[in-house]
């Protein structure tokens, strides 16, 4: 289940390597920060299905809509000659940390939980084998 | 209370996470920046980028045959304008007015650098200072400030023949290239080309002109030697020389786009 994504995620970079035509440089930089973008909502999405909040309408309209805003955002900065593509840089940057830390959390409680459980459920049939043998 | 805390899901997120992650994959191979087109490559046109990632550009064996055909098409060159200069003169030993027109074009010829010439001058010689370590064998002293100090760039032969222009030479050439109006000297990757021409260290440079002139130019304080010498002297000799033969010039004459102005004033 988790490979789906994985294999899609290589799925879509050869996709793209088969656009012949190099992007040319400055639309290079807004595209950079859409991706920026991409990853940081697919980190969220990630996040909140482990929070169990997880809907895929809002992780859809939130990744195009994010996506689009970081382009635009980036190449309005380069109209207006302030650079808007730090901004988008930053953030999205920090949001992917705190996602990802996030999930590192989740992901550990987890299985820690799950440890502790297994032990737990060990520790109570060992004691209850060890009751029947007493009786 | 957050609304949005309230609505528990169990939605799958491996559909919509699939297909954003094709999206996504696609924008970063899109953003990817391959080294080779941070590089060098970037300044390149399209079409030039073509090329270098055809296999159809020319190895190393076809520029040999290349630069084969070169040499004999130049001989084949200078061949075709001696025998022009040759019939030029027979036709101007028929008549008077022919033969006065015939200097004229001989003139225009020589000053065209399409003949071959000779006389006094001075020859100078540019050695990069890998050559001139070798020949002296000294020890290894920091004479520059870097690689970009120790050898002779487009803009040292470039500066020496202005100079030599300005001090009255007739003819010049760089390394065998006559140096003509559609000379261009400039520098191809770490080499030097004179109309076309690739040249390297020592580059010989002759000059027709006066001998004195020429040397005591070369020779200037703060002149155009003065970074060359200050490095290492011995990246630069000048010696006067008796006689001196320049090959014509052997680079392409054909022209597609001038022509003579149609002057109705002139009539």
């Amino acid at each position: 289940m988790i490979l789906i994504p994985v294999l899609c995620l290589i799925v879509g970079i050869l996709l793209g390597t088969l656009i012949t035509q190099p992007l040319d440089a400055k639309y290079g930089l807004y595209v950079a920060v859409a991706v920026l973008a991409g990853i940081d909502t697919i980190c969220g999405g990630i996040r909140s299905s482990l929070e169990q909040k997880f809907h895929g309408d809002i992780f859809v309209s939130g990744f195009f809509s994010n996506i689009v805003i970081a382009f635009f955002l980036a190449w309005l900065g380069d109209r207006i000659g302030i650079n808007l593509f730090f901004v988008c840089a930053l953030i999205f940057g920090s949001r992917i940390f705190t996602n990802l830390s996030l999930i590192r959390r989740f992901v550990l409680t987890r299985w820690q939980d799950a440890r502790s459980r297994k032990q737990q459920q060990q520790a109570q049939s060992a004691s209850t084998t060890q009751a029947q043998q007493q009786a | 209370m957050n609304p949005f805390v309230t609505r528990l899901s169990t939605n799958s997120i491996v559909l919509p996470l699939s297909a954003m992650m094709i999206i996504l994959g696609v924008l970063i191979s899109v953003a990817w920046i391959p080294e080779t087109r941070v590089d060098r490559v970037a300044t390149l046109d399209p079409d030039q980028r073509q090329r270098l990632g055809s296999s159809t550009a020319p190895g190393p064996q076809e520029n040999e045959k290349l630069q084969e055909r070169l040499v004999q098409l130049q001989s084949t060159v200078e061949d075709l304008q001696k025998n022009k200069t040759r019939l030029e003169n027979a036709i101007a030993e028929e008549g008077g007015k022919t033969k006065v027109l015939n200097e004229n074009l001989q003139d225009t010829k020589i000053l065209a650098g399409l003949t071959e010439v000779e006389g006094p001058g001075v020859v100078v010689t540019l050695r990069d200072i890998s050559d001139v370590k070798k020949k002296i064998d000294t020890p290894k002293e920091s004479g520059g400030f870097g690689p970009m100090d120790d050898i002779i760039h487009d803009f040292d032969v470039l500066r020496t023949v202005n100079e030599m222009w300005n001090a009255g030479a007739e003819a010049i050439a760089v390394g065998g290239n006559r140096i003509v109006s559609r000379t261009s000297i400039r520098c191809v990757g770490a080499v030097i080309h004179v109309n076309d021409q690739p040249v390297s260290s020592p580059i010989v440079i002759q000059a027709i002109g006066d001998q004195k002139i020429l040397a005591s130019a070369m020779n200037l304080k703060g002149g155009v030697m003065q970074d060359l010498r200050d490095l290492e002297p011995g990246m630069v000799s000048v010696e006067p020389a008796k006689m001196i033969k320049l090959p014509a010039y052997t680079g392409p004459t054909s022209r597609k786009f001038i022509t003579l102005p149609k002057d109705k004033d002139a009539k």
